[in-house]
This record gives structure tokens, sequence and C-alpha cells, in this order.
């Protein structure tokens, strides 16, 4: 079964919480966010 | 990040503070506004942002929710909050609000003593976290509010509490089953587990629909801990995420703890327990795309956003 990865970068993406809404309503768009270092605990390094 | 369906357009919205577990918790509410944690000044805050013209809406210092429902927000007010919302005079007591993200009227839904009043009514012990409540959530038609509550009686698992807005009738389930969603209005989807002292076992857990009440209404799915169920309902995955196994991700057809299809993940332990990146399953809205985190693999401190293509069970 086909798995696709949704960055184009070489950064580590979380999504949110379990049942979270990944997808707009109208489903045109998906959010995730972005971390360069997962190490790196509480800087605010995560982009949005 | 923000970018479209087809995987085009990837754009930065904002930057943000906060820890590994869960990311910012981002979600979508409306079209163009998302809900995020951040932190300021070590206090968790969340913010709703307008993802077009990068204006934030709100920015409220409280605990998030999982989701809006109908353009209504729910969050969590504990003492480490309080007169820390000067913007929102109406947030001036300890307890559950609901936030109308297109009014902006917050309003009250419980407070620190209906909360304790719930857990003593169902004969359960109020411990010092016990008003200080996680992971409040509203029912599709935001009708109930549930919510997890820490006390005396359920030091492994907790209680789930919920109160019916309307009538202001509540509800607990002692020694709760974890990862809890609404199913529907009036019951819930969550993963059953069992404390075998030592540890949690995985091999005897399993996704159950219950009733606001506790009672078991029908097995949904296997093997689980972090869990989701797609929009119809007719499909249900689950990660197994715990310690010394792999964090695959299964999908489930309702009614069977065989599963449809696995999604193998690397067992990279330290990113699934040092660094506290779960799979975190969660269904598209067409219930075609599977979407969780996967380990990179490699020996790499990575983790990706990959979402699977399950239309051929749909």
């Amino acid at each position: 079964m086909k798995i696709t990865k949704i960055s184009d970068g070489d950064y580590s993406t979380p999504l949110g919480m379990n049942g979270g809404m990944v997808e707009s309503p109208d489903e045109k768009r998906i959010i995730y966010a972005r971390k360069a270092d997962l190490e790196k605990k509480r800087n605010r390094n995560y982009g949005l | 990040m923000v970018c479209n369906r087809d995987l085009t357009n990837h754009r930065k919205i904002f930057e943000v503070s906060c820890g590994n577990h869960n990311g910012p918790s981002v979600t979508f509410i409306t079209n163009s506004l998302v809900v995020f944690r951040d932190s300021e000044n070590n206090l968790p805050v969340f913010r709703i942002t307008d993802i077009d013209t990068g204006e934030i809406k709100y920015k409220i210092r409280a605990k998030e929710s999982h989701c809006a429902e109908n353009g209504k927000y729910p969050f969590s007010v504990s003492s480490e909050f309080m007169g820390k919302n000067p913007d929102y005079p109406e947030i001036n007591e300890c307890g559950i609000y609901i936030l109308d993200v297109l009014s902006g009227k917050i309003t009250l839904a419980a407070s620190e003593e209906k909360i304790l009043d719930m857990v003593r009514s169902h004969g359960l012990t109020p411990n010092e976290h016990t008003a200080s409540v996680s992971h409040v959530r509203l029912n599709p038609s935001a009708t109930s509010v549930m919510m997890r509550l820490g006390v005396e009686d359920c030091p492994v698992f907790g209680a789930l509490g919920c109160i019916d807005l309307d009538s202001g009738k509540t509800h607990i389930i002692p020694d709760k089953p974890v990862h809890q969603l609404w199913f529907d209005d009036d019951t819930y989807m969550a993963t059953r587990q069992f404390n075998q002292g030592r540890h949690i076992e995985m091999e005897s857990s399993y996704i159950a629909r219950f009733s606001k009440d506790g009672e078991e209404l029908e097995i949904l799915g296997g093997i689980s801990n972090h869990t989701d169920g797609s929009p119809d309902r007719k499909l249900f995955a689950g990660d197994r995420c715990y310690p010394s196994f792999a964090p695959n991700v299964y999908l489930y057809r309702r009614g069977e703890k065989e599963p449809l299809a696995v999604f193998e993940i690397p067992k990279e332990e330290y990113i699934t327990w040092k660094l506290q990146i779960h799979p975190n399953p969660s269904f598209s809205r067409d219930g075609k795309r599977l979407y969780f985190n996967r380990q990179s693999g490699g020996g790499k401190y990575k983790t990706e956003a990959v979402f699977a293509d399950i239309s051929e069970f749909v």
C-alpha cells in the first residue's frame, strides 16, 4: 500500500494529537509541524 | 506548515515553542483558521491563527483541546493560568470554557466546583490535580464536553468525565479506556488497556465503543494505543505504541480484531519514548487517507508525517 511523505524537505514533521483535523474542512489543505532537530526540546524552532 | 492536499505549495505560517509530545497539536477549525499550542514565559498558550492573512485571532493562556466542533473550541483553565488572560476578562475562574471562534464569545461550561462535585457525586475522591483537567473535547453537536480527570481512586488510567451542557447531567468512567475520542454524540471510541502490575499489556489491548457511563458497547478493532475512526465509522486505526515494540499502525474493519493492513514503523525507542513522538493516526475527511507519524529509520532521530492511501478499503 502506498505511503506518501507530506513534507518536501529534510525535517522532522510531526502531526498533532490522534483524531486531530489534519485537513481543512474543504479538504484542500493540510497542516503539520516542522522541526529541524527533535532533540532541542523547547527551543522556539517548531515551524508551523 | 501548510500545504495543498496534493502536497504542493508548502509554506510556514508561524514559529512556535513547545515540547515534542503531540508537537504543537495543530488542527484545523475552519478552512482558514487553525489552532495550535505554543508557550510564553514557560506557560502554555494556544493561538488561533488565520493561515491566509497570518492574523492571530486569539491568544489564550490555557490548556488546549484536540479540535473544534461547529466552530466551538473548548479549553481548560487551572490555577496557574488565573490572572494571565487580561484580554479575556470572562476567564475569571478555573474550569472549562468554550470559545465560539466566529463571534469571539467565551462561555464557562463547567466551574472547578462543578468538576469536583461531579467527581464526588460518582463516589470518587478528588486529588490535587483533579481540577486541572485535560483533553477536553466537545461531541460533534457541541452539546456535551468530555475531560480526562486525575482522581485518587484511579492512579494508572485516570477517569473520564462528561458534562451534558444543557441538562448539567454528569457521567464518569473510572479507570478509563485511553486516548478517547467521540464516536458520535452519545458514545466514545477508545483503547481498552489492562495494567499487569509492572506494565500495561500490549497484546490484550483493543479498540472499543463505550457509553458515557463506561458500558462497553462493541469491539471496534484490535491492538491499539492512540486511535481514530474513519468519518463513516467503518474503519478504525490504532498504533502499537508500547515499550519494546515497533510502533506499527494497524487498520481495522469495525468489529474485527485482526487488521486489514499493517503499516510498519522502524523501532526507534529513543524517538518514541525519550523524544515522545507517537504515530497518532488520524483519518482524512473522506476516509481515504490515514495520516500518521513515522520514524525515519536508519538510526536517525527523525520522524516524518505520512499518509497511507487506504481508498481500496473504503
